[in-house]
């Protein structure tokens, strides 16, 4: 009988692959979309005759679209690469009532290099990049913990790091190079705000902010990345400590600790890890296991504490409290106590849950159909209704939803008017 | 850049099979690849996607990650099966987005993705309660059954494609033939 149903499933499945066949796009449009994807090198000025030729070819191509499309000859390409805020049947813009922070928010708009944005609750998303300061997508915005400044990962491997002021303008832009690999990285703040960190492939690389560099390797043990996928740039794959004396990393080959005095780099546990949380008093960490399983982990000793199973977005721990935040397998957003008591579910729906920095409120994810998703922020103690911060953002056909390391909210409160 | 036929040749490949030379640079080697697997990587995620998943975006989704993380392909010789890894993994990861959306989403939404009956002409009646219960299972059940089935993988490697344990893939697979199987049997009867 199983063979029976074997066959018969083969033999489904083998029609079914001519039919997507059908419908696929061409191997050419596929690698055009790639190449133009990958490649950021800014356009080189042509000289005069290949100006006009390309303004003659442009103007035939627009004519023969114009009427290819208007005959139904031609489908108009999936791909749209130019995502922005958009309006959606959610209201934009429209904190909780309960909203007890005006701080700003930062968020790239799609997985991988993006258009980056400033928020805050009760004003139109501000868009940063690309702009004349930083003229490229950017990856992975992190505000430093004194809320002064904003980082971003570049395409070119550096990190770009903006002054914001109070009123969310943003200034004196600059590079840091890190001497890291060419592709974009995501970086974690010292928590004095001096220093940025980044993972660059199984080396960790420290910058300072006057430009001081310092590439720890060596320490990594190579794992055989067959069972345990990682996303690049690696998403809150590392966090610096609460007293700055150390940085906890996620990585294949396990949950590192890697001191910043001279003392070796020590694997605290050996499961598989994509993401790195601390508890406020640094003695624990809750990591983002294969599975997807959240572990809560004894610094100390590299214990598991406790094991819970989450769906794909990385846990985090609260900045005030002992509460976890976590995207449950259903997509629930969820809190709970370090040993799994104490469960709390926040909403039916919601991923990349990212906690405000006095604890009180979870922004979080949802998706708005299949190309659009809008940010949302709850009380994380489940009182009140959830609101939205920005009602739709677009993702072009070939891109992916942001992880969760492409959030960042700002530290430092504003003062009340 | 030299591309396969039409011609569907699903098993996997020998190292021999593949052409590949260390002379040459990974670059050229995995766009050559792209090139000549684009089709084939098309049909696997295809027939993983849900209705309403596109298996262009999980194809495009794969080469970009394939390109951005090529450094870490050690072994070149496995470069297939590299990449049909990352293929799964990009099409699982889309149609559990599209899960979570339709748990949010209007009936009318639910209704839109499930296109079916435009097909339901082509198909007999036991085909089309295969191809319902197919499309019916969880989308690591629908990947195991393609890897193993129609791509003739190993359970085990199935499993390593897949991230999961042996023991859950061997799980999902009986589960997807438990499931197939009631459905065909209740067709008939």
């Amino acid at each position: 009988m199983t063979r029976d149903v074997d066959d018969q499933l083969r033999n489904f499945l083998a029609d079914e692959a001519t039919r997507v066949m059908r419908d696929a796009p061409s191997v050419g449009v596929a690698v055009a979309r790639l190449a133009t994807k990958l490649d950021p090198r800014p356009a080189r000025v042509p000289g005069l005759l290949p100006i006009l030729l390309a303004a003659a070819l442009l103007t035939i191509a627009a004519l023969g679209s114009v009427l290819a499309i208007g005959s139904g000859l031609v489908r108009l390409p999936l791909v749209i690469d130019v995502p922005a805020p958009m309006e959606s049947q959610a209201p934009p813009n429209t904190g909780p009532p309960s909203a007890a922070s005006g701080n700003d928010i930062a968020y790239a708009t799609e997985e991988g290099l993006s258009p980056l944005f400033l928020v805050r609750p009760d004003h139109e998303p501000q868009q940063v990049t690309p702009s004349g300061d930083i003229g490229s997508d950017v990856v992975c915005p992190a505000f430093s913990p004194d809320g002064a400044r904003l980082a971003v990962g570049m395409p070119a491997g550096s990190v770009g790091v903006m002054e914001v002021d109070e009123d969310g303008r943003i200034a004196d832009a600059r590079r840091l190079d890190t001497g890291a690999s060419e592709s974009p990285h995501c970086v974690a703040w010292a928590p004095d705000s001096s220093a940025v960190a980044l993972l660059d492939g199984s080396a960790l690389v420290i910058v300072s902010l006057a430009g001081e560099r310092q590439r720890i390797e060596g320490w990594d043990i190579a794992a055989e990345d067959l069972s345990f996928p990682t996303s690049y740039p690696a998403d809150r794959a590392i966090e610096w400590s609460p007293d700055g004396a150390s940085i906890a990393v996620a990585r294949p080959s396990g949950t590192w600790l890697v001191p910043l005095d001279d003392t070796a780099p020590r694997r605290l546990h050996e499961t598989p890890t994509f993401s790195v949380s601390w508890s406020p008093d640094g003695t624990r960490l809750v990591v983002g296991a294969a599975g997807p399983r959240a572990l809560v982990i004894d610094v100390a000793d590299g214990r598991t504490l406790t094991e819970m199973s989450i769906g794909s977005s990385p846990p985090v721990w609260s900045p005030v409290s002992d509460r976890i935040a976590f995207s449950d397998e259903g997509a629930g957003l969820v809190v709970v106590r370090p040993d799994g008591t104490g469960r709390l579910t926040i909403t039916d729906y919601g991923y990349h849950p990212t906690w405000s920095p006095d604890g009180k409120q979870l922004l979080y994810l949802q998706d708005v159909g299949g190309a659009a998703w809008r940010l949302m922020v709850a009380a994380s103690d489940g009182s009140g209704q959830p609101g939205v911060i920005v009602g739709a953002v677009a993702i072009s056909s070939a891109r992916s939803f942001p992880p969760a390391g492409q959030f960042s909210w700002r530290p430092v409160l504003h003062s009340e008017p | 850049m030299s591309l396969m036929g039409s011609t569907m040749n699903p098993m996997p490949a020998p190292p021999s099979e593949l052409a590949l030379t260390e002379t040459s640079s990974l670059e050229d080697q995995l766009t050559d690849f792209f090139g000549a697997h684009y089709d084939r990587m098309t049909r696997l995620a295809g027939l993983i996607c849900h209705e309403g998943v596109s298996a262009e975006d999980a194809v495009q989704a794969a080469m970009e990650q394939a390109w951005r993380r090529r450094a870490s392909l050690v072994d070149r010789s496995r470069m297939r099966w590299w990449l049909d890894r990352i293929v799964v993994r990009e099409a699982i990861r889309l149609n559990r987005r599209r899960l979570w959306t339709r748990f949010t989403s209007s009936p009318e939404n639910h209704e839109a993705a499930l296109p079916l009956a435009d097909r339901a002409q082509e198909m007999t009646g036991q085909r089309i309660a295969l191809a319902a219960a197919f499309r019916a299972l969880p989308v690591e059940q629908r990947a195991v059954c393609v890897l193993h089935l129609y791509l003739g993988y190993s359970v085990p490697e199935a499993a390593q494609l897949t991230g999961a344990t042996l023991e859950t893939t061997r799980s999902r697979l009986r589960l997807a033939r438990r499931r197939l199987r009631a459905e065909l049997t209740e067709d008939e009867s």
